[in-house]
């Protein structure tokens, strides 16, 4: 009888694990970062950040771009996935200017890969 | 909004919301819209139809349009998809705008109320035939660029199978995107297909 108690209650809060885990139409993982367009960083979920409190304005988008770049190479070398928030209901890309646009090239060229299901970007050896 | 400049100030005298005001509010006045807020980054303005805002982004210095039904807010379009909507994917028209002088600020405030007076009628009177036609404009196109997103390792993958002669893993690769090959790629699936068998 115990033990059935305790594997209901198991299995109450793996449903409600994976209900949170759907609550922002993506994956939950804790301390993860996101990117894309400023507007569309507005709403994340929990445990989710973004590289703006590692990018103060530089005063000139050359500059800014470089050091932007930069923060999103030393992201990189940590190898956990990032959110691309700039995405349809069905996780495609959009708003694909600027340095978001950049930013999606650089994870490109460095063989990251983009998955529309979980609206993830994945290093190389995570695929 | 966390990313802040150093000099406020600076960003300020930029001039882009003075620019909006003087380029931008009157043609949007005259379609019923009114302002509702103005910072040296944004300015917003709403009529019974639409919602859209003149963003001018504190890190990239991007200048572009953001705007949605009021009836379905969560949709939200910008230059680009009007100019692809209105002169199909592939049009000439520059949709992209950087500026960080206030020259420049001017000149490209300028561009975008030109584009909005040619081709943005229907979209500030919040025209729902429009608004679907971007829908579908704008799905068919970013769909499109995700499926090469997604489908660029893959064929990267694949042509260094190819050139290493591993013709199991050429078709193992290329099988699944089957449908998307160009015709040298579906030669090479034929041909790996024949000489990988047994894989």
């Amino acid at each position: 009888m115990r033990t059935t108690i305790r594997a209901l209650l198991l299995g109450l809060l793996l449903v409600a694990v994976v209900a949170n885990s759907h609550a922002g139409d993506f994956p939950f993982a804790p301390n993860r970062t996101v990117i894309g367009k400023l507007d569309d960083l507005k709403n994340l979920g929990p445990g989710e950040n973004t590289l703006l409190k590692h990018l103060p304005n530089q005063g000139s988008p050359k500059l800014n771009w470089q050091q932007n770049s930069s923060v999103l190479r030393t992201e990189m070398g940590k190898g956990l996935p990032l959110r691309d928030a700039s995405v349809d209901s069905a996780g495609n890309l959009i708003n694909n200017t600027g340095f978001l646009r950049a930013e999606r090239g650089l994870l490109q060229q460095h063989g990251w890969t983009y998955n529309p299901q979980t609206r993830l970007w994945s290093p190389p050896a995570a695929k | 909004m966390t990313a802040k400049d150093s000099n406020n100030g600076r960003r300020e005298s930029l001039g882009f919301a003075e620019a909006v005001a003087q380029y931008i509010a009157p043609l949007l006045t005259a379609k019923g819209f009114t302002r509702t807020e103005q910072t040296a980054y944004s300015v917003r303005f709403q009529s019974p139809a639409v919602a859209l805002a003149v963003f001018h982004e504190p890190v990239s210095y991007e200048l572009d349009l953001v705007y949605a039904l009021q009836a379905a807010p969560s949709e939200r379009y910008n230059l680009c998809d009007m100019l692809d909507t209105v002169l199909g994917i592939g049009h000439k028209e520059q949709a992209f705008f950087q500026a960080s002088e206030h020259d420049r600020v001017v000149y490209c405030i300028k561009a975008i109320a030109d584009y909005l007076r040619k081709y943005g009628d229907k979209v500030l009177i919040g025209d729902p035939t429009v608004y679907q036609r971007m829908r579908e404009v704008t799905r068919r196109r970013n769909e499109a660029y995700t499926k090469q997103v997604v489908q660029q390792p893959i064929r990267q993958a694949a042509e260094d199978a190819w050139q290493k002669h591993d013709y199991a893993k050429v078709r193992d690769l290329y099988e699944p995107i089957e449908d998307d090959l160009t015709p040298v790629e579906k030669k090479r699936l034929d041909y790996a297909k024949s000489h990988s068998r047994s894989g």
